[in-house]
């Protein structure tokens, strides 16, 4: 079964702990985008939703950092964090075990995976699922690339990440969702955060767009870090995407700058028959 | 409890002051000290606020991802 969905957004904890911070044109704007994206989410009957997340120290720590993992288990528990901090009631989110351990098993052909019978989705899986599936009750499958903890994997081996992931789940008999999620430039928990730099957001988001693997490939992280921040790291997760997404371009729902999230708030969609 | 890690003296005072500018300074990653400091009572703008206030006074970070960001922020 062909992929039915590949989209990306972002995650940033302030989007639901700080929600009424925001300027509400801006707010009412990404809220629109979100519904969009979850509706059409919801007409490509999707069985399953694999999340790809750049979690933040939730699961893994430095005393073990997978590269690349997946979640295999019947189900996952979120948020970590304090509900109240991030405006997101604690609760069970089912997952797909079976499937999950069939795309493992298939991907460790490409990809030495990490796989994770225990989840906790912190605010990185938590603000995407409180938008794109607001009820909880599509089965997830959390992937994670570590974005927090360098050396982390070079973005060329993300985008060939996604290509796999789009080919095993093409192969797969389910209907099989991608939403990947990061930030664009942020410098999120410093005394820095809010910065954002939109010029190099936008000319990021125009390469994704138009799904140049070579550019992004070529994304190194001295350069990320110095125009982007520590919260660059995570345009990894938007790159698998656009691996999954195979030759296919992507349209921005929506990219609002809005300082109080701490990022330039982007939603978007890879049209799957553009390639 | 401190004493059972391997922390220096000025990591240790920082640690049990609660000195969550001190603590960014020193290096520890945005992502858990943002929840020790709600942990300990501070608001967002008063986190954001201790953490600009560390490097106003103890100088750039000295360990850790954060040695480049300038601290003057946006919000
Ligand atoms: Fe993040």
């Amino acid at each position: 079964m062909p992929l039915v969905f590949v989209g990306a957004v972002s995650h940033g904890p302030g989007i639901t702990g700080r929600a009424e911070r925001a300027d509400p044109k801006q707010k009412a704007n990404l809220d629109s985008a979100f519904d969009r994206l979850s509706r059409e989410l919801a007409d490509s009957a999707p069985d399953v939703l694999i999340v790809v997340a750049a979690e933040h120290f939730a699961n893994f720590f430095m005393n073990n950092m997978p590269a690349y993992a997946m979640g295999m288990a019947d189900y996952y528990e979120g948020p970590i964090e304090d509900e109240e901090w991030l405006g997101i009631k604690r609760r069970r989110i089912p997952g797909d075990r079976k499937t999950s351990v069939e795309l493992v098993s298939a991907l460790l052909n490409h990809v030495d995976l990490a796989y994770s019978e225990e989840w906790k989705f912190d605010h990185g899986v938590m603000v995407p699922l409180h938008f794109l599936t607001p009820a909880f009750d599509l089965p997830v499958i959390p992937v994670n690339i570590n974005c927090q903890g360098p050396p982390l994997t070079p973005c060329h081996r993300a985008y060939q990440f996604g290509q796999y992931l789009g080919e095993v789940c093409a192969a797969h008999p389910r209907r099989i969702a991608i939403v990947a999620t990061g930030g664009l430039s942020h410098w999120p928990a410093t005394p820095d955060s809010g910065k954002i730099n939109q010029t190099w957001d936008r000319d990021f988001l125009d390469k994704w767009t138009r799904n140049d693997a070579a550019a992004l490939g070529d994304y190194d992280d001295s350069e990320v870090y110095a125009q982007a921040g520590q919260g660059g790291f995570e345009i990894r997760t938007f790159i698998a995407a656009a691996g999954a997404a195979q030759d296919c371009k992507a349209e921005v729902y929506c990219y609002e700058p809005i300082p109080i999230f701490a990022v330039g708030c982007t939603v978007a969609r890879f049209n799957l028959s553009s390639g | 409890m401190v004493g059972g890690y391997d922390l220096t003296e000025e990591e240790q005072q920082a640690f049990l002051r609660e000195d969550i500018g001190l603590l960014y300074v020193l290096g520890i990653n945005g992502q858990l000290l943002m929840h020790y400091a709600a942990f300990t009572g501070l608001e967002w703008d008063a986190y954001i606020k201790a953490m600009r206030l560390g490097v106003a006074t103890h100088g750039n970070v000295r360990a850790g991802l954060y040695v480049m960001t300038d601290g003057r922020g946006a919000v």
